[in-house]
């Protein structure tokens, strides 16, 4: 039997699509009961905030005074009227495309190293994972600044001037501090990896396959759920980046508006210059790109996504 | 009402609703008040503040405060956030810029009547800083005033002319120019100040002029910023100044300094910068000078470093003007403060802590006490919006100093920017 | 000879990756001038100062304080995270109702909101229901499974679990909630150990929720402790802050050095090796 048999790739169902049989033969209502925390959660703290972003939304609102209904005037003062909002666009554009590649290649690069037993895995692995410990701090915005600063260690190695204040390197060295900070999606990767069967390996390499081979076939298909969940997530992280922005820039998003995220444009807006109702607005065109964004990567992926389980 | 608007509205009622049996179970009458004060700063200052609040409390037994820090900008967005979502404190330390975003929005307490604090003590001209309409909003707790910092072994070794009183932008340009050409420009003569809206009101109060009008609208013109961006250009250009790289990072932090950093030999900044650590962090022992001039007026004033102010949802307005009383006019209190929130305001404290200061505070001091005289009046607080006016300046100079635009585009755009963030 | 390159080529990545995290380290050695002036690595002149004074405390309060409270709140949000969020996982991973798909996609809608805009109405709920100032707003939405970004990590992993596992606990007459607790769930582990670790260590940095939630300064966590240093309006005390960051990573790094083996060995001894 060859490797491709064993594990041929069923065209995976939509979420919520049809299916042949009840599992379990289980009481529809059981599904529910599992889910009364989240909606709970849901109703009681999530699903009324976020309303109440979105009524805001169509609102003038300045944190302090009742909201002043102005219809869709705050969507439309940021497409017409307002080029720092598009300028804060066009750099979360640039930061996720450069972003979740090179991040999500990095830690499948280092989960596929470190997937090999050894005495030392475990702390390297740990090691691999440290810099993902620190999170955004002040300390890490200070030592980011003086490993990019002019005369620093990059400097010196690559001669290109100090990089977090130079509007042409600034974004670049923030893009540099998410990929280094790669533990998160690299211990999901490695956890995706453990649950491949062995024996799939082994068949692999039964049937000849080589190295290559048997990542093409058996590893990336078995891991494309958990592929898929990264993608997804570091994309919707990406949109959202906040925090390591405003450390590094000190909640400017300069120099000249380089480092000026989409969120960090709308924190601004919304404490700052006390305007929430315009910075809700932005909330909500970011949720319909981002979640865009992830209907096409789900659509996408219903080819190349292979569920053990099933649909779903 | 739209039926969107209708939904909507009712989803947000509903938020509201949820466990709103709250808010009503405060000690009504007899009990102890408790008020809540909340500040921004440092360890150092949240030590001597509990202090301070302790001697409070000793002397009112009735009141108890309970307290809450952050630094700075921690502080605004918990401040924001806890305004919008109905938890005020009763007593909130308030900076200059914002006295009048949060006085016009209705969220700070007017003082008077039973809320009086004893201002009698204090230079009045400090006191406008906060005041609204002719309403007092915000009172002041420390004072100073703009200074340029210098680095005398520098000067010394460039052979530069030291500041002096009544020296000039040319003076500065020169010296500059020297120290920089006598390091190899390793060290910077001054650190750029073009991107500085707080000194670009000082070059225009020289000339008679002011940031704001009394109503709030922008007080000077696009040529006014050409002019003043002209001349930092040309110190930046010349090598006298600062480069882009460097002059970016500028943040108000420490870190971030470049006179600190040993990247420039001055810069100017104000005098409550001066903590008995400074010489310290910088490494190195600096003198103050009055800003130059163009051969007339100073320009400079004395400006409230921070004030405190009651917020009008406060259930205890009294005693929380009790305890703001106390903490600016108490003798006691004033030496337990000292200068932890800059120069006392009170000028019999101020006296009696300045003979036993040493360090850098003790520096600051004897430059305000010597410049108080020629210092002018306070303008009002700035209007709503101009919190951005001031970003929008710094964030367009970036675009003068790395050369992404002309000087004259620049001043446009800015004037621009900053008319639609005062429009609101 | 592949074994030494293997080690060669991981010890030559590590270099590189935790050379930002020497500096942080030697940063809290350094004097406060050395720290804002010099770009060298090491110290000129090593000092212990920085250290000592974290341990003096923060405005009158000593710093195990904010250790542990710190420390409550990270476990208690595990607790929650990993009860509420399998839980509902498992619901939308491998049980069938009507409503599946929008409550899916409502959860994955939660993920993209950004957390700005809903700050203020989840602090008016909680302030009318008189929570601020305790670490119930930070705890409870936990045990509500509102990190929904747990939910989708576990759902992925039960989606990937083979069927022939379920299978045949369904032959076996098994129901869903013993299915749930007998088969499901152990297979599950490295996406539980997953959620664990990562909800520790990203509790144990969180800020921005701290900070509204929190008032008094006895009850601040880490996080909250580490900005005291750092005042631009008054004086900064960056080696103390770098003392301190260094002092915050020791306990999650070991936390995670503990519980990585959990995520990799989870596996191979539940026997799925074998189906």
């Amino acid at each position: 039997m060859s490797v491709e048999e064993r594990i041929r790739v069923p065209p995976a169902t939509p979420v919520g699509g049809t299916r042949r049989h009840h599992r379990y033969g289980e009481r529809p209502g059981i599904a529910y009961l599992f889910l009364t925390p989240w909606v709970i959660g849901v109703l009681l703290l999530t699903l009324g905030p976020m309303l109440a972003s979105l009524y805001l939304s169509f609102t003038d609102y300045d944190l302090f005074t009742s909201p002043e209904w102005v219809g869709l005037e705050n969507y439309e003062r940021m497409f017409t009227e307002d080029p720092r909002f598009l300028a804060s666009v066009w750099v979360t554009l640039k930061y996720v495309l450069m972003s979740v590649p090179l991040k999500l290649a990095a830690a499948l690069a280092v989960a596929l190293l470190l997937h090999r037993a050894s005495r030392m895995t475990g702390l390297y692995r740990s090691a691999f994972y440290a810099p993902s410990l620190l999170g955004a701090s002040v300390a890490v915005a200070l030592v980011w600044r003086v490993v990019f600063d002019n005369g620093g260690p990059i400097d010196r190695a690559f001669g290109t001037g100090g990089w977090t204040t130079d509007p042409r390197y600034a974004l670049l060295s923030i893009v540099l501090l998410a990929v280094w900070q790669f533990g998160a999606p690299m211990v999901i990767f490695l956890a995706g990896l453990k649950q491949i069967p062995t024996q799939l390996y082994d068949a692999a390499a039964i049937d000849g396959a080589g190295w290559w081979r048997s990542f093409r076939s058996v590893t990336v298909p078995m891991l494309s759920p958990v592929i898929l969940f990264n993608l997804v997530l570091e994309t919707i992280h990406a949109f959202q980046a906040f925090t390591s922005a405003f450390i590094v820039s000190s909640g400017r998003g300069g120099p000249s508006d380089s480092t000026l995220f989409y969120t960090l444009y709308l924190y601004q807006k919304g404490f700052v210059d006390f305007r929430m109702g315009y910075a809700s607005a932005m909330a909500w065109v970011l949720l319909l790109v981002i979640a865009a964004v992830t209907a096409l990567l789900f659509r996408v992926s219903r080819g190349y996504v292979y569920y053990a389980g099933g649909d779903s | 009402m739209r039926p969107i608007a209708r939904w909507a509205a009712a989803a947000v009622a509903l938020v509201a609703l949820v466990g709103s049996t709250a808010a009503c179970g405060d000690d009504s009458g007899d009990g102890p008040v408790t008020l809540r004060f909340t500040w921004w700063g440092n360890a150092d200052r949240a030590e001597l503040t509990e202090k301070a609040l302790d001697a409070f409390e000793a002397e009112h037994t009735d009141i108890k405060v309970e307290t809450s820090y952050a630094e700075f900008n921690a502080y605004w967005q918990k401040m924001a956030t806890e305004i919008a979502g109905g938890s005020a404190p009763d007593v909130l330390q308030m900076d200059y810029r914002y006295v009048r975003e949060y006085a016009d929005r209705n969220v700070l307490a007017e003082f008077g009547g039973s809320t009086r604090v004893d201002t009698s003590k204090f230079s009045q001209s400090l006191i406008k800083g906060g005041t609204v309409g002719g309403k007092v909003y915000a009172i002041p707790m420390g004072q100073n005033t703009q200074e340029f910092t210098w680095d005398p072994a520098a000067w010394q070794a460039a052979g530069a002319t030291p500041p002096a009183d009544g020296w000039t932008w040319n003076d500065l340009e020169t010296a500059a120019g020297k120290v920089s050409a006598s390091t190899g420009n390793k060290v910077r003569g001054v650190v750029d100040f073009g991107m500085i809206e707080d000194w670009f009101e000082v070059w225009l109060r020289q000339q008679g002029k002011a940031l704001y009008t009394d109503d709030g609208k922008l007080a000077y013109t696009a040529a006014d910023v050409q002019k003043y961006w002209e001349f930092t250009d040309r110190l930046r250009r010349s090598g006298a100044a600062t480069q882009a790289d460097v002059t970016s990072k500028v943040d108000g932090s420490q870190a971030n300094d470049p006179v600190t950093q040993k990247t420039a030999a001055s810069g100017f900044g104000y005098d409550s910068g001066f903590t008995p650590k400074t010489w310290e962090i910088m490494g190195r022992e600096m003198k103050l000078a009055p800003f130059p001039t163009s051969g007339g007026d100073l320009g400079q004033y004395a400006k409230p470093s921070m004030l405190i102010s009651v917020a009008k949802r406060s259930k205890h307005p009294k005693e929380a003007a009790q305890l703001i009383d106390f903490l600016l006019n108490d003798k006691e209190v004033g030496t337990i403060l000292g200068t932890s929130r800059g120069m006392p305001v009170n000028s019999e404290i101020r006296d009696a802590i300045g003979a036993a200061l040493t360090g850098p505070p003790k520096v600051a001091y004897e430059f305000e006490k010597q410049i108080l005289p020629k210092l002018k009046d306070a303008p009002p607080p700035p209007p709503k919006g101009s919190g951005a006016v001031k970003a929008a300046f710094q964030r367009v100079y970036d675009d003068v100093m790395f050369q992404r635009s002309s000087i004259p585009a620049a001043a446009e755009k800015f004037m621009n920017e900053a008319k639609q963030a005062l429009a609101a | 000879m592949r074994r030494f390159v293997w080690h060669a080529v991981i010890v030559g990545l590590l270099l590189v990756l935790l050379y930002p995290l020497v500096w942080l380290v030697a940063m809290s050695f350094k004097p406060a001038e050395e720290i804002v002036s010099s770009l060298s690595l090491l110290p000129k002149k090593v000092v212990l100062g920085n250290y000592a004074e974290v341990f003096e405390g923060t405005g009158g309060i000593p710093v195990w304080r904010f250790f542990g409270n710190s420390l409550i709140v990270a476990v208690l949000s595990v607790i929650g995270n990993v009860i509420s969020c399998t839980l509902a996982a498992y619901a939308f991973a491998r049980l069938r109702f009507r409503l599946r798909g929008p409550l899916f996609a409502l959860m994955l809608a939660t993920i993209m909101l950004p957390a700005h805009v809903v700050l203020i109405p989840q602090y008016t709920i909680f302030n009318n229901l008189e929570l601020i100032d305790t670490f119930v707003p930070l705890a409870l939405p936990k045990f509500l499974a509102t990190d929904a970004f747990f939910i989708f990590l576990i759902v992925q992993f039960m989606r990937g679990l083979p069927d022939e596992l379920a299978d045949a606990a369904r032959i076996d007459g098994c129901g869903a909630v013993r299915s749930f607790t007998h088969v499901v769930l152990p297979l599950s582990r490295p996406a539980l150990v997953t959620t664990a670790i990562f909800t520790f260590i990203w509790t144990w940095n969180d800020f921005l929720s701290q900070l509204i939630y929190l008032n008094t300064p006895e009850k601040y966590t880490l996080p909250l402790a580490l900005r005291l240093f750092i005042d631009q309006t008054s004086e900064s005390s960056y080696g103390p802050m770098f003392a301190m960051s260094v002092l915050t990573l020791l306990p999650i790094g070991l936390f995670f050095l503990a519980f990585q083996r959990l995520i990799v060995d989870g596996v191979s001894t539940t026997g799925m090796g074998g189906t």
